[in-house]
C-alpha cells in the first residue's frame, strides 16, 4: 500500500511536469494616481524561477506554469501589489504609491531591521533622489537632506575632505568625522597626502554606485560600532544586482561652474588713492633723505622694487586666480541575473575642471559585484571595486602659491609682461608661474574589495563571515621650475611622494531570529570584528635641475632629502545585540561590544560600550483607536556608551626619533607618553517620537538628545619647562544637546504630485571640564579658544570698538562690560568675540512631478555663526600695506568728524589691523543646494528600439547662495590653521556653482 | 547530520579568525623609539647630545630668533621689517603681546634643549670611560647655560651692574622630564641674580669639563659675553684674552669669509647647517629673512623682510669694506639695503666669532684702564684694517661701542649691548619693559606660578 502510495505521488509528480504547461500572460503597470506607466517594476510568479520586469511603457509579458497562483509586483516607492492569476492573459495593475515606509527596510549595523521596529535615532539618504545630481563627493549627499548631520566642504578646492560632524563635536583632539562603512567594511577616512589640507579618500568613491547612505546618530544605533561609534557612523550600501531581465543604463551630463562669489577689491585708481593717503599719512613723503621720499614712486621703486606706479595697469588679480570651470561624467552599469546569481557592473568616468585655476579632479572607477545562492542555506557574493584619481590640486590656504592669495596683489602690477610673460616683479609671488612653470598631481588608486559568505545552519540561525580589503596608493609628484619663487631659488625643486594605506577587516556574525506564539519576536546577534590598518610612505626631494624641461628627480644635480614611514594600528571587537518585541509594539534593544585598540597600552586597550533602548507603538494600543487623521504614533528612547579613538598610532608611548645635525646622526624625544591613555568615552541618551498624520501622508520625528563626552582624549598642555608642550591624555569632558526635527509631507497625490521634506537641527555644544581649568588658545592669528563652560572654538580676543572720530585712531573696548575704549591694542582686554558653531541648520526640499515632468529642489541653510576673517589684516586693513584692498577700505577715516568703521589709513602701523571682532562677521547662510528638472520620453517609437527608459535634464548646485557674509563665500573653515579653528576664512576659495544637463538611457 | 557538519564547517571557520587575534594589538612603532631603549648605551646617550645640537639649531633658537630678534626688537635706525609675518613686525615695532607665536616658540624650544641637556646629564652613568663622560657631561652643561643665558636676556629684567638683580629673571630647569611624573608645573621665575649665577656655574663647570678639548673654546666665548653682559669686565676680557692667544683661530682677510665657509678661522662656536639639516629656506632660516636678490639660475632667493636702514648704512665709512662688500642693493623679492652676511640657506651660523673676542677685550681693557693681550686701540685698528679703513689715533668707550656695532651688526647684539650699555633704542630707555618679551600665554596658563613682566595683559 505504501510503496503504491509511494508511485501514486511520483506519478504525479511526473504527470505535474509533464502537464505543467506554460502560457504567456502580459499586462501593464501604471500608477494609481497619476495613470501614468511604471517602468521597472519587478514581477515574480509564484511557484516559479520567473522574474521579470516592465519597459519603459510599463508593459510587460511572463511564462507562467499550472501551480503558479499569483504575480507579486514590487517597486520602490509603491506598495507591493499580489496578484491573483486567473484564466485572463492580460493583467492591468494600477500601483499605489506606498506611504512614508514604516515598512520600509533601513540599515543598521551588521543587519537591516524593518523603520518600524527600529528604536535607535537613525537618518537616511537615498541616492536614488540625487542621481543627477553632479555630486564631487559620495558624503555630499548628507548636506541638508540627513538631519542632524552638519556638512561643511570647508572649500571650494576638488578633492579636499569634507568635515562631516553627527549631532555636533564630541572630541577636542581626537578625530571627529563619523565612521564610515561601505557594505560593513570599516573604510579608512584618513588623509594621506603632504599637504597641510587633508585629501579626501572618500572621494574615489563614485556617488553612481551608492544604493543609500545612513547615519547612526544615537548611541543605540551606533554602540554596535562601539568603540567607534561617538561621532556617529555612516553606512554606505553599494547598489546591488537584480534578479531579470538585463539591464544596461547609460547615463551622461556636462556642465559647468562659476564661483558662487567672488571678493570685490578695489582698482587701480582706487588702490593709488588709498595707499598713497597711507603712506603719506604715516610720513614717508617728505625731504628727510635718510627717511622720506619725495614722490610715491620714488617711496613705491624703493619699497617694491617696482617701477609700475605710473604705468596705468589695472589688472584685475582675482579673475586671474579664478576661472569658468567645467565637468562632464558619462557612466554605465548594467544589471541583472537569476534567482540565482545576481550581478551589478559599472564603470563611470568623471572629469572636473574646478573653478580655480590649475584645480582639476578626474576620477575613474569600475565596479563588479555578484550575489550567488550556492544552496538553498548558502548565499556567497563580493564586489570588486577600482578607482582612480588625477587631483591636480591647490596648495594650502597658507601658502603664496594659492591662487587666492593673488588677491593681494596690488592692481598696478601687470599680470603679464608686454612679451607675455607672466610678471615677476610683484609685491607678493605672482603664483601663476607655478602653473606655467610646474606641476602638481596627485594620484590615487584605491580598491574596495569584499567577499561574504551567509549560512543558515537553521532557519532560525544565521551565520556570515565578511572580509574586506581596502587599498589605497597615493601618488604626489610636485615640480616648480626655475621662475618659480619655491623652485627658483634652487635651481628647480622636485618632489615624489608615494604612500600606502593598507587595511583589511574581517567580521564574523551568528543571527537568531525567531517570533513565539505570533507576538514574541526575539532577535539576537554575536559576532567580532578584526581590522588592522597600515601606512606607509617614501619620499624623495631633489633640486637643481639642468633645466625645467627636465621634472624627474633623477636629472636633479642634488638629492635634497629622503625619508620613509610606516604605522600601524589593530582593532580586536565582540559584540552581541539582542532584540524583542511584542505585539510590534513594545520593542526592546540592547548591545554590548568590547573593542580593543593597540593605540592605548597593554593594560588599557579594552574598553566596553554597552547600550539599550525602548520603543511603544502607542498606534498599535486598542486605546488609540482608528483615527483617519493621527494614524501612527510611536515613542522611543536609548541610552548607551560609546568610544573614540581617532588619535595617532603610539601616542601612550614616550619616543625618541632619529635627527640629523648637518651629518651626524642622534636622536631627541618627539613625545611624551601617558600609559594609562585609553578610550574616550561618549554617554548618549536619545528620546524619540515619530507622527504619522492622515495615512502616513504627512509624517514627522522629533529627537532630542544629551552626548556627554568624558575622559577626553586630550593633547594636555603642559609647562614647557618640561621640554615637552603637550601630553596626550584623558582629561576633561564636554557635552552636546540638541533637539531634531523633521517633515515629510506628500502634498498632492493626484496627476500632479508634490511632496515637502523638512529637517532642521539645534546642537549646543559646551566644554565642561579642562585640565585645572586652564583653556587652550594659541591666540597669535586666530581665535578659537577651548575654555570651560564655552562652545567648542569659540572666537576669544579683543574686542573692536570703531574708530575715534577725532583722530582716525581704531578703538578697542578696554574690557568686557565695553564702555572705555582705548586705542592701545595690547592694552584691551580679551574675551568672547564670537561663535563659529552654527545655532541651528537644515534642509529644505521639495519634489514636484506632473506627467513626464519632474522637480526637484533642496535648499539648506545654516545660521547663526560667525566666521572670522583671519585674511582681515591683510586685505580688510585700511591701507597699512601693499596688499590690495577690499572695496568697503576705501571708507576710511579722511577728517576729524568722520564717522566711519575704517580707522586712517597709516603705512606699516597696524591701525586696527591685528586679530579682533572687527574681522569676525555672521556666516548664516541659505542656498539653493540642488535643483534637479527632469523630463522621461516614453513613446512607441523608443520601446521599439529596446530602449527601456530614456530621460533628459538640467541640474545645478549651488545655484542661488543668500548671506551677509562679505567674503566669498561662507560655507568655508580652512583646515590648516588647526582643528579647533572652525569657521576661519584665510584666502579659501569659494565654492562651485554648477550647472550640468544630461541624458540618462536605460535599454 | 548535514546541519551538524555545516555547524562544524562555519566553527572551523569562525574559530581560524578568533585564534591568536589578541596578540595582534601588540603593535611596535617602526618609526622612533622607545624611552626605555632610547638612553641604555654610551652611543644613545651620545645620541641624545646631538639632539639637544638639533634642537638649539632650529628657527625658534639660533637658527633664526636668537640672532634675529635681538636686531629686530632694537630696529629703530638700524633695520626696517617689511615682511608680512605679524609676529616680527610687533617685534620690531616693540608691541608684543603674549600670545606672539615667535615669543612662545623660543621659550618652548630653548627649554626643550634644557631638558635634553637634563636627561643626558642624567644618564651619565652609563660611561665609564673618564674622558668620554667629561666631554659630554661638558657640551651638555655648555647648552644648559647657553640656553638660561638666552632666556634671561630676552625675557628677564635687564641685568642691571648697579643694581642687586632681584628683578624677575626666568625659571631654572635642572632636573629631567623623561616620564609624566616627573612634571614640575609650578615652577617659578628666579630673580636675574639667580639665573646668571646659574648660567655661570653651568659654563664654569663646563670649561672643566672640555680642558683639552676643541670644545672649550666655544664655552669660554659664550662665558666672557655672559660675564660682559654683567659688566664683570676683568673676567669677560681674561677669557677673551685666552681665546685671542690661543692661537686656534684667526681674522680672515675676506670679511664675507667666516659667513660663506664652513668653521673658518674665525669661528669659534657656529650652527653647523646642511642640505638635509637646516633652518629652513621659506619661511624661516636667516638668509630667507635676511636676502633679496636673483641666483644664477634667475631665482629669487629670500624673502627680504629685513632690510637695512639708510641711517645705519651711512654710519659706515663710505670705504669700509663691511659696507661696500657686505652690504648689497637687493634685486630680488624686495630691494632696498641687504646684509651678505645671511646669504645663503645652507651657510653655518656663526654664533662667536674672532672679532667679538678683539671687540670685548678692547672694551673691558679700556674701561679697566689695561692692556691686557694688547691695548684697545690696537684691537680696534686690527679690524677697521681689515675693514680698509684708516685706523684712529685715540681711542675712546664710545669709538669701542661704535665699532663693535659696525662690526657685530646683524649678528644678534645690538639689543643687549644697547641694554648693557644703557643707550636708548629709538626714543625708548634701554630698561622700558616694552624691551622684554612677556612670558608666553600659553606658559602661564598651565603655571600658576609665573608671573608676567610689567606691561603685558595676560
Amino acid at each position: 500500500m505504501r510503496g503504491k502510495l509511494l508511485l501514486l505521488i511520483l506519478f504525479c509528480f511526473i504527470a505535474n511536469l509533464s502537464y505543467a504547461q506554460n502560457r504567456t500572460v502580459s499586462g501593464q503597470v501604471t500608477d494609481a494616481n497619476t495613470k501614468s506607466p511604471i517602468a521597472g517594476v519587478s514581477i515574480k510568479v509564484s511557484q516559479s524561477n520567473n522574474i521579470t520586469q516592465t519597459d519603459a511603457l510599463g508593459r510587460f509579458t511572463t511564462e507562467i506554469g499550472n501551480q503558479s497562483k499569483t504575480l507579486s509586483f514590487s517597486y520602490i516607492g509603491y506598495n507591493t501589489q499580489i496578484v491573483n492569476i486567473t484564466n485572463s492573459d492580460s493583467y492591468q495593475v494600477a500601483m499605489n504609491p506606498s506611504a512614508d515606509n514604516i515598512e520600509e527596510v533601513v540599515v543598521v549595523g551588521y543587519g537591516t531591521q524593518t523603520k518600524k521596529s527600529v528604536t535607535g535615532s537613525t537618518t537616511t539618504v537615498k541616492m536614488n533622489d540625487l542621481e543627477d545630481a553632479p555630486l564631487p563627493t559620495i558624503e555630499s549627499a548628507l548636506q541638508g537632506r540627513a538631519t542632524g548631520v552638519f556638512v561643511n566642504s570647508s572649500s571650494g578646492k576638488l578633492g579636499q575632505a569634507l568635515q562631516i560632524r553627527v549631532r555636533g563635536i564630541s572630541s577636542i583632539t581626537a578625530g571627529n568625522q563619523p565612521l564610515f562603512v561601505i557594505d560593513g567594511v570599516p573604510i579608512i577616512t584618513r588623509d594621506m597626502g603632504t599637504y597641510d589640507e587633508p585629501d579626501n579618500p572618500l572621494a574615489a568613491i563614485n556617488p553612481d554606485d551608492i544604493e543609500s547612505l545612513d547615519v547612526l546618530k544615537d548611541a543605540a544605533a551606533a554602540a554596535i560600532y562601539g568603540a567607534r561609534g561617538s561621532n556617529g557612523v555612516v553606512l554606505i550600501t553599494t547598489k546591488k544586482g537584480k534578479a531579470g531581465r538585463t539591464n544596461i543604463d547609460l547615463s551622461y551630463y556636462g556642465g559647468s561652474s562659476t564661483p558662487t562669489k567672488k571678493g570685490n577689491f578695489l582698482n587701480a585708481t582706487q588702490y593709488k588713492e588709498l595707499l598713497t593717503t597711507s603712506v603719506t599719512n604715516a610720513g614717508y613723503i617728505g625731504s628727510d633723505p635718510d627717511d622720506q621720499y619725495p614722490t610715491m614712486a620714488d617711496f613705491w621703486a624703493d619699497w617694491t622694487g617696482g617701477d609700475d606706479w605710473d604705468q596705468n595697469n589695472n589688472s584685475n588679480w582675482v579673475d586671474a586666480g579664478l576661472k569658468k570651470g567645467n565637468m562632464q561624467q558619462i557612466a554605465l552599469t548594467l544589471n541583472g541575473g537569476n534567482d540565482k546569481t545576481r550581478f551589478i557592473a559599472s564603470g563611470a568616468h568623471n572629469d572636473n575642471k574646478g573653478i580655480i585655476i590649475g584645480n582639476r579632479f578626474v576620477r575613474t572607477s569600475g565596479r563588479l559585484g555578484i550575489d550567488h545562492n550556492v544552496a538553498s542555506w548558502l548565499d556567497f557574493g563580493g564586489n570588486i571595486n577600482l578607482n582612480k584619481i588625477d587631483n591636480y590640486r591647490v596648495s594650502s590656504d597658507n601658502a603664496f602659491s594659492n591662487p587666492l592669495q593673488l588677491n593681494a596683489l596690488p592692481p598696478i602690477h601687470a599680470i603679464r609682461n608686454e612679451d607675455g610673460e607672466l610678471n615677476k616683479n610683484t609685491v607678493y609671488y605672482n603664483n601663476l608661474i607655478d602653473l606655467e612653470n610646474g606641476s602638481n598631481l596627485s594620484n590615487t588608486y584605491r580598491t574596495f574589495s569584499n567577499v561574504y559568505a551567509t549560512a543558515k545552519i537553521t532557519p532560525y540561525l544565521t551565520f556570515r563571515s565578511e572580509y574586506g580589503l581596502d587599498f589605497i596608493n597615493l601618488e604626489e609628484e610636485l615640480f616648480l621650475g626655475s621662475r618659480t619663487q619655491d623652485g627658483g631659488d634652487s635651481g628647480g625643486y622636485g618632489f615624489s611622494y608615494m604612500a600606502k594605506s593598507i587595511n583589511y577587516n574581517t567580521n564574523n556574525t551568528l543571527t537568531y531570529q525567531n517570533t513565539f506564539n505570533e507576538v514574541h519576536k526575539f532577535g539576537a546577534l554575536a559576532g567580532m570584528s578584526y581590522q588592522d590598518g597600515q601606512f606607509r610612505y617614501t619620499q624623495a626631494e631633489g633640486k637643481n635641475f639642468p633645466s625645467d624641461s627636465f621634472r624627474k628627480i633623477a636629472s636633479a644635480a642634488v638629492k635634497s632629502d629622503a625619508s620613509s614611514y610606516e604605522d600601524q594600528f589593530s582593532f580586536l571587537s565582540y559584540f552581541a545585540r539582542v532584540n524583542y518585541s511584542y505585539s510590534d509594539r513594545y520593542l526592546f534593544e540592547a548591545s554590548i561590544r568590547t573593542d580593543g585598540s593597540s593605540r592605548f597600552g597593554s593594560d588599557r586597550q579594552y574598553g566596553t560600550f554597552p547600550a539599550a533602548s525602548l520603543g511603544w507603538i502607542v498606534s498599535e494600543e486598542n486605546f488609540f483607536g482608528d483615527s483617519p487623521t493621527w494614524n501612527y504614533f510611536k515613542l522611543r528612547a536609548s541610552y548607551g556608551l560609546t568610544g573614540n579613538a581617532e588619535i595617532g598610532n603610539y601616542g601612550w608611548r614616550t619616543l625618541y626619533s632619529g635627527v640629523n645635525y648637518a651629518g651626524t646622526p642622534g636622536t631627541k624625544p618627539n613625545q611624551l607618553g601617558d600609559k594609562d591613555l585609553t578610550w574616550e568615552n561618549t554617554a548618549g541618551a536619545n528620546f524619540g517620537v515619530d507622527l504619522g498624520f492622515f495615512n502616513d501622508r504627512l509624517s514627522t520625528t522629533i529627537d532630542l538628545y544629551h552626548k556627554k563626552t568624558t575622559d577626553l582624549l586630550l593633547d594636555v598642555p603642559i609647562v614647557s619647562t618640561s621640554g615637552f608642550t603637550t601630553i596626550l591624555q584623558n582629561y576633561g569632558s564636554l557635552q552636546n544637546k540638541g533637539i531634531e526635527f523633521s517633515f515629510n509631507s506628500r502634498n498632492l497625490v493626484g496627476e500632479f504630485r508634490w511632496s515637502t521634506s523638512f529637517n532642521i537641527a539645534f546642537n549646543q555644544n559646551k566644554i565642561l571640564t579642562l585640565v585645572d581649568g586652564q583653556p587652550i588658545y594659541s591666540g597669535g592669528r586666530y581665535l578659537g579658544r577651548i575654555e570651560e563652560g564655552k562652545p567648542f572654538g569659540y572666537f576669544y580676543g579683543k574686542a573692536y570698538a570703531g574708530v575715534d572720530p577725532d583722530n582716525g585712531d581704531a578703538l578697542y573696548f578696554i574690557d568686557d562690560s565695553k564702555t572705555t575704549t582705548t586705542n592701545d591694542y595690547s592694552e584691551a582686554a580679551d574675551q568672547e568675540i564670537g561663535n563659529p558653531n552654527p545655532k541651528f541648520y537644515g534642509g529644505f526640499g521639495n519634489k514636484f512631478k506632473y506627467k513626464n515632468f519632474d522637480l526637484d529642489i533642496q535648499t539648506q541653510f545654516v545660521y547663526g555663526n560667525d566666521i572670522y576673517n583671519a585674511a582681515g589684516a591683510f586685505q580688510a586693513s585700511n591701507g597699512d600695506y601693499f596688499d590690495n584692498q577690499i572695496v568697503t577700505q576705501m571708507n576710511y577715516w579722511k577728517k576729524p568728524g568722520d564717522i566711519t568703521d575704517i580707522p586712517q589709513p597709516r603705512f606699516d602701523e597696524a591701525n586696527g589691523i591685528r586679530p579682533s571682532s572687527r574681522y569676525i562677521q555672521d556666516g548664516s547662510y541659505f542656498r539653493v543646494k540642488n535643483l534637479i528638472f527632469g523630463y522621461n520620453i516614453l513613446n512607441e517609437w523608443l520601446s521599439k528600439y529596446k530602449v527601456q527608459k530614456a530621460r533628459l535634464f538640467i541640474s545645478a548646485s549651488n545655484l542661488l547662495t543668500l548671506t551677509k557674509y562679505e567674503g566669498y563665500d561662507p560655507e568655508i573653515n580652512t583646515t590648516f590653521a588647526g582643528s579647533y579653528q572652525l569657521g576661519t576664512d584665510f584666502y579659501t576659495p569659494p565654492q562651485a556653482k554648477t550647472i550640468t544637463f544630461g541624458i540618462n538611457v536605460g535599454f | 547530520m548535514k546541519n551538524l557538519s555545516k555547524s562544524l564547517y562555519i566553527l572551523v571557520v569562525a574559530s581560524t579568525y578568533l585564534v591568536s587575534c589578541d596578540s595582534k594589538l601588540e603593535i611596535e612603532p617602526r618609526q622612533s623609539i622607545s624611552s626605555e631603549v632610547a638612553l641604555s648605551t654610551q652611543p644613545d646617550v651620545r645620541n641624545a647630545l646631538i639632539g639637544a645640537y638639533t634642537v638649539i639649531a632650529e628657527p625658534a633658537l639660533y637658527g633664526t630668533n636668537l640672532v634675529m630678534i635681538p636686531d629686530l626688537y632694537a630696529s629703530q635706525g638700524y633695520v626696517n621689517w617689511t615682511g608680512t609675518f605679524s609676529t616680527y613686525r610687533d617685534i620690531s615695532n616693540q608691541s608684543i603681546i603674549s600670545t606672539n607665536e615667535d615669543v612662545t616658540r623660543t621659550w618652548t624650544h630653548a627649554y626643550e634643549a634644557i631638558n635634553i641637556t637634563n636627561t643626558v646629564l642624567g644618564a651619565l652613568d652609563v660611561f665609564d670611560d673618564e674622558d668620554d663622560r667629561n666631554e659630554i657631561e661638558g657640551r651638555a652643561l655648555f647648552i644648559r647655560g647657553i640656553m638660561h643665558f638666552e632666556l634671561v636676556r630676552l625675557y628677564g629684567v635687564p641685568f642691571d651692574n648697579n643694581g642687586n638683580n632681584s628683578g624677575l629673571g626666568v625659571p631654572i630647569v635642572t632636573t629631567p622630564v623623561k616620564s609624566v611624573s616627573d612634571i614640575k608645573n609650578d615652577v617659578a621665575r628666579s630673580t636675574v641674580a639667580e639665573v646668571y649665577t646659574a648660567v655661570e656655574n653651568d659654563l664654569k663647570a663646563a670649561a672643566t669639563k672640555l680642558e683639552g678639548t676643541p670644545y672649550l673654546y666655544a664655552v669660554h666665548g659664550m662665558l666672557s659675553r655672559v660675564y660682559l653682559q654683567q659688566s664683570k669686565f676683568n673676567l669677560a676680557r681674561d677669557l677673551a684674552n685666552e681665546i685671542i692667544e690661543s692661537g686656534e683661530f684667526s681674522l680672515a682677510s675676506n670679511l664675507e669669509a667666516p659667513f660663506r665657509t664652513k668653521n673658518s678661522s674665525e669661528g669659534v662656536f657656529e650652527i653647523q647647517q646642511t642640505e638635509q639639516s637646516n633652518a629652513g629656506s621659506s619661511n624661516d632660516g636667516l638668509a630667507t629673512f635676511y636676502s633679496s636678490y636673483v641666483n644664477q639660475t634667475g631665482g629669487d632667493v629670500g624673502r627680504g623682510d629685513l632690510s637695512i636702514n639708510n641711517a645705519f648704512y651711512n654710519s659706515y665709512t663710505s670705504s669700509d669694506k663691511r659696507r661696500t662688500t657686505m652690504i648689497y642693493n637687493g634685486d630680488g623679492a624686495k630691494s632696498g639695503l641687504f646684509t651678505k652676511k645671511w646669504y645663503n640657506y645652507f651657510d653655518n651660523i656663526p654664533i662667536v666669532r674672532l672679532t667679538e673676542l678683539y671687540l670685548t677685550r678692547a672694551e673691558c681693557n679700556f674701561r679697566l684702564n689695561t692692556n691686557i693681550g694688547d691695548s684697545p686701540l690696537n684691537d680696534i685698528n686690527i679690524l677697521r684694517e681689515r675693514a680698509g679703513i684708516d685706523p684712529l689715533t685715540t681711542i675712546t668707550l664710545q669709538a669701542i661701542l661704535n665699532e663693535r656695532d659696525l662690526e657685530l651688526a646683524f649678528e644678534g647684539y645690538r639689543l643687549h649691548d644697547y641694554k648693557r650699555t644703557k643707550r636708548n633704542i629709538g626714543s625708548m630707555a634701554f630698561s622700558d619693559p616694552k624691551l622684554v618679551f612677556p612670558i608666553p600665554y600659553r606658559e602661564r596658563a598651565v603655571n600658576k606660578n609665573l608671573e608676567q613682566n610689567t606691561g603685558y595683559q595676560q
